[in-house]
């Protein structure tokens, strides 16, 4: 079976041998779970299996005309969201087009009720329904997302979010026991609410912002406790994703942001469990929110950012020659320059390429690709903005009591490198940047690209070897392996 | 009046004792209790600690001398001591003079001790580790053979293809286009498990010199270790599935490799990493380092090797750099040029005679590596590897293994062996080693991201990349899906009719027909960042002059929920190498390369393609 006829539940091929109980399940789960819960059941016969025979079926144009017309929102208008509507979500037939169905439903059958109370209990039935679905893990992740997409997307008349479904959202959102995909569908809903503040009522804006300042703690949480093997245990991709989400939606909900948000930010980042880009936007959004209000002190945050940039410059710098190693390992193997079990080795050169003794002729920083240079250019140009904002609006530099004269200048540094390297995005000019912001580790990566040069050099940091009087070769290191052989 | 001389009878000294000699004990008590009491006053009197013998003042006296130390930076003039050559005086003792005591003739043992052959320990492969992932192979050129499939040809026009010659990129008129697809090597997508592990190489030497370098029966032949064949065991662990054991044949598996792979890739370590043919007799197709299977478009990387050996090497090539060392080969060639599955191996010597070539009283050399005094490095370990490629996707396995050696006391006479049974046994398994972590095996189906020259048309939508195995060459093959959030990625197949029908044509039919389907493989969940860029750094929000440039724009990021329930989190970035490499398999117009990394023919210069790439 391949792994795409899974996500097809009725396309299942398990042979002949399950095919007869498995029909008969069908039908006793048909039968049975229609009487208990007509929500789960499709119509006798799938005849309404796509939206299309929804729409032509006599019972909606029926429903349809009587709620249009101002009608109350009934039982049959129950029975005909329960039965037919809300099923769409789990018939294969609407896979290709679901997202297409979610807007169809929303538009042809909720927004066109022409009274409010019905419209609203027809919205609160089912905005509860798809809560239900989407928190129901026995049931496809395809469906519980898109339930909860729906809900985000409900309107209402005025084209505007539908108030009533925000507590859901955010309840969704907050909730940590939750799939993450449901939770990230939370708060793309929650986005929509966002991107129209400026149109909601006062009170409706104020509950806005009261749900996604609740949300961004429980997706900013922080670092595990110590981590026995001693080293830095990296989030989870689907934790970084919803923080990367909620980071981004921060500014337009809190602002200022009050201390304990702001300090969550600032642990955000530095701590080095997040991912880079989590971080950048952690300090992004804390130089859009950050005000006198919310006691963050500058000096240690500054330092952070310049921390950051660092570590996230030297980070690209060490991917790009560890992918330049395996690159050249493959090489060799493909050439078979190494050898197999059985087969010499051409040199010392011809295993690892790359490593230290072929760093002399390949430069390490090679192979920094133009995409990586332009994600460094974001990051170093979203931490400058975080510190002296292009919009002239808070910013950490306004932080700085006296002498701010340090920040703005790492912010035009920070700034002028991400926009060098957006506008040339090569490998010499990250390095450039990072020379610029970290002069002190000059040396530190000159002596890692060229070990063999540097050893050589009399103010290298790696020490030269005396030379064995009379010989050209220098003399083995004292600790060498070549010297310990007890055979 | 006349004292009464006292009489020295024998009976008078008795009596007399026995009338006094509670006096006299008593007396003698009584002057070790005088003793005593006039031992403890006289210590009280004259020999307690004066004053400045106290602990307070010696600490005081300490803590001046402390701080006059450390005021002082050098010892005053004229208090500096003359080196006395204390070194050279003990410097004669540090040397053994054993070289002068050899020269006597007498001053050694005119026969050494010999010793009954012991049973070595066995030690077991360390640090077993397993790696799973996915492989595309390269298949026989032989259509004959199983497992081979001819390069496929142009296939019949279908419905919905552009006209011959309308597009770019056609072959001219009468020639029809071929399938992108089909630009890529012919292959099979095999997911795998590779199981790397530590033989203790230098420890089983150690161990063998420890037993028979005096040992009244010598046989050079025997006397290093020579490791048989091993036992690799699989365990099915999915959703925490209750360990069992299952035996791998590895006969049945090189068998089955011999016929289904197109050959076998070079290691890219020397030879020394590995054991020789020489030190693993017998096993045919079967040795300790199994081969790699030859990739379709790429090459092994070092997921393929224990990372104790890739450490190793570059500390090995790294030593070599510093010492200034360029033209020499650290490492030994071991041997003609052979690779595992050519076999080679024989019975050890001395196996197929009782007696073997052992002889009694001879001093054969236990160099391991006769002729090799070179002073290199030896290694301490030699690998051990085992491609599994009879896995499932989405099945987590755990793996352990045994090794076996020669018997080296195998019909050894019994006046030579500690035990007369240790000549029975032909080979001495090891214990298990450790079980390897549970491995996933991943899905054959990848997301890719790329960026795009210009944002999706339709607003809230990305484009979504799909490795997906084509069913013509059985490579990959990509596939541009345009989604919006919750929106299902899916996959177009085309599958014969018979394929669809069971393989049972419908009657009348002879010639079956092509049937098109969606195949979902995900769902979009959700993106950050804009798709769209301009080339050659032309921002789509500049200003019209071009005097203000946008700021750098945020990376491009997809998140797709895969048909295997895992969240697949991608870029452009992580994506670019395999993008590169299956970029000709979109049609033309999808290639959609930024225009200053597009060759003028449309591909990307070979210089963008990885390494490996043919």
């Amino acid at each position: 079976m391949s792994d795409g006829q899974r996500f097809l539940r009725l396309r299942v091929d398990r042979g002949m041998g399950g095919l007869v109980p498995g029909i008969v399940l069908a039908i006793l789960c048909c039968t049975g779970l229609g009487r208990m819960s007509p929500g789960l059941a499709q119509p006798a016969g799938n005849a309404l299996a796509t939206w299309k025979d929804v729409e032509a079926s006599p019972q909606f144009k029926e429903v349809v005309t009587a709620l249009r017309a101002g009608g109350p929102f009934n039982d049959a208008a129950r029975e005909l969201l329960s039965t037919a509507i809300l099923s769409q979500f789990e018939s294969d037939d609407n896979l290709p087009t679901l997202d297409d169905v979610r807007k169809k439903i929303r538009d042809r059958f909720l927004l066109v009720i022409g009274n409010d109370e019905s419209f609203a209990q027809a919205g609160t039935f089912v905005r509860d329904r798809l809560d239900e679905f989407a928190r129901d893990a026995n049931r496809d992740p395809l469906l519980r997302v898109n339930a909860m997409l729906f809900i985000g997307e409900m309107t209402d008349k005025g084209r505007l979010p539908w108030a009533t479904a925000l507590s859901t959202l955010a309840a969704a959102a907050q909730d940590s026991g939750l799939d993450p995909a449901v939770r990230i569908a939370a708060l793309n809903g929650l986005s929509n609410h966002l991107a129209a503040l400026t149109r909601l009522s006062g009170d409706q804006a104020t509950a806005v912002r009261a749900a996604m300042a609740a949300t961004l703690p429980t997706l900013l949480p922080p670092a595990a406790a110590d981590d026995p093997a001693g080293g830095v245990e990296q989030r989870s991709p689907s934790a970084s994703w919803l923080a990367a989400r909620g980071l981004g939606m921060l500014p337009l909900a809190v602002n200022p942001a009050p201390p304990e948000i702001a300090a969550r930010l600032v642990a955000v980042i530095e701590d080095p469990s997040w991912p880079f880009d989590v971080r950048v936007r952690a300090a992004a959004a804390l130089g859009k929110t950050v005000g006198a209000e919310s006691g963050v002190a500058a000096e240690p945050v500054l330092k952070a950012i310049r921390t950051l940039a660092i570590a996230a410059l030297d980070a690209d710098r060490l991917a790009a020659r560890r992918q330049l190693e395996l690159q050249a390992y493959k090489t060799g193997a493909a050439a078979g320059a190494g050898g197999g079990p059985g087969f010499a080795p051409q040199g010392p050169m011809s295993g690892m390429p790359g490593m230290p003794g072929m760093g002399a002729e390949v430069p390490a920083e090679d192979g920094l690709r133009s995409a990586v240079c332009r994600r460094a250019a974001w990051r170093l140009y979203a931490l400058g903005d975080a510190i002296v904002p292009d919009s002239k609006k808070g910013g950490l530099a306004v932080l700085g009591d006296k002498d701010d004269g340090g920040a703005r200048q790492l912010a035009a540094l920070l700034k002028e490198s991400g926009e060098a390297l957006d506008a040339e995005p090569y490998g010499y000019v990250l390095l450039q940047a990072l020379d610029d912001l970290d002069p002190a580790g000059v040396k530190k990566r000159q002596a890692e690209a060229f070990p063999a040069a540097a050893a050589d050099e009399p103010e290298s940091p790696v020490p030269a070897k005396p030379a064995v009087p009379g010989k050209d070769k220098p003399a083995p290191k004292p600790d060498s392996p070549f010297g310990e052989n007890p055979f | 009046m006349k004292m009464a001389v006292p009489s020295l009878s024998k009976d008078t000294l008795t009596a007399w004792l026995l009338d006094h000699c509670e006096k006299i004990i008593g007396g003698i008590v009584l002057l070790l209790a005088v003793w005593l009491a006039w031992g403890g006053l006289n210590a009280i009197r004259s020999q307690s600690a004066p004053a400045e013998l106290k602990p307070d003042k010696i600490a005081a006296k300490a803590a001046e001398a402390l701080a006059h130390i450390d005021s002082q930076g050098e010892p005053p003039k004229g208090k500096i001591l003359e080196p006395v050559g204390l070194s050279d005086s003990i410097g004669t003792w540090l040397v053994p003079a054993e070289k002068d005591a050899r020269k006597l003739v007498l001053s050694r043992p005119l026969f050494d001790e010999l010793a009954r052959r012991a049973q070595p320990e066995v030690f077991p492969v360390e640090d077993l580790r397993a790696v799973a992932g996915v492989a595309v192979l390269a298949v026989p050129a032989d259509p004959g053979e199983a497992g081979g499939r001819p390069r496929p040809g142009p296939r019949p026009p279908r419905p919905g293809d552009p006209p011959p010659g309308g597009l770019p990129g056609d072959f001219g008129p009468g020639v029809e286009e071929a399938d992108p697809a089909e630009s890529v090597p012919p292959a099979r997508i095999v997911p795998y498990v590779i199981v790397t592990g530590l033989i203790p190489y230098r420890k089983e030497f150690d161990e063998y010199l420890v037993r028979f370098e005096n040992a009244s029966f010598r046989d050079q032949q025997r006397d290093f270790p020579l490791w048989s064949d091993f036992l690799i065991e699989r365990a099915d662990v999915t959703n925490g599935l209750e360990e069992k054991w299952e035996r791998i044949n590895p006969k049945a598996v090189a068998q089955a490799m011999q016929k289904e792979w197109a050959g076998v890739q070079a290691d890219s370590l020397p030879a020394e990493f590995f054991l020789s043919p020489e030190e693993q007799p017998g096993l045919v197709d079967i040795a300790y380092a199994w081969p790699l299977p030859q990739l379709a478009m790429e090459s092994w990387g070092p997921e393929a090797v224990h990372p104790w050996a890739t450490a190793e090497w570059q500390r090995i090539v790294a030593e070599q750099a510093v010492m200034g060392i360029q033209d020499i080969n650290p490492m030994r060639p071991v041997g003609p040029a052979t690779m595992p599955f050519s076999g080679g191996g024989q019975l050890p010597p001395g196996f197929e005679s009782p007696l073997g070539s052992g002889s009694l009283g001879m001093e054969p050399s236990l160099d391991p590596f006769p002729g090799a005094d070179d002073g290199v490095n030896r290694l301490d370990f030699k690998l051990f590897r085992f491609v599994d490629m009879a896995v499932r996707p989405g099945h987590s396995y755990r793996y352990r293994v045994r090794l076996s050696l020669w018997n080296p006391n195998y019909q050894v006479p019994a006046q030579h062996l500690a035990d007369a049974d240790l000549a029975k046994a032909t080979k001495l398994p090891s214990p298990p080693s450790n079980e390897t972590a549970a491995v996933p095996v991943p899905g054959v189906m990848s997301v890719l991201a790329r960026m795009l020259t210009a944002e999706p048309k339709q607003r809230g939508t990305a484009e979504v990349l799909v490795l997906w195995p084509h069913e013509s060459t059985g490579n990959y093959a990509l596939h541009s899906v345009t989604a919006s959030l919750g929106g299902i990625v899916s996959v177009q197949r085309t599958i014969e009719q018979q394929e669809n029908d069971r393989g049972r044509t419908k009657p009348g039919k002879g010639k079956p027909e092509p049937v098109t389907e969606l195949v979902p493989v995900g769902m979009l969940v959700d993106f950050l960042g804009q798709q769209g860029s301009s080339p050659s750094g032309q921002k789509p929000s500049a200003g019209r002059r071009g005097k203000k440039t946008a700021p750098p724009a945020e990376p491009f990021e997809l998140l797709v929920l895969g048909n295997d329930g895992e969240l697949k989190w991608t870029n452009p970035i992580d994506s670019e190498e395999r993008y590169l490499l299956y970029v000709t398999t979109l049609p033309t117009d999808l290639r959609g390369l930024p225009t200053d990394q597009m060759g003028p023919d449309g591909r990307p210069p070979e210089s963008m393609f990885p390494p490996g790439f043919q």
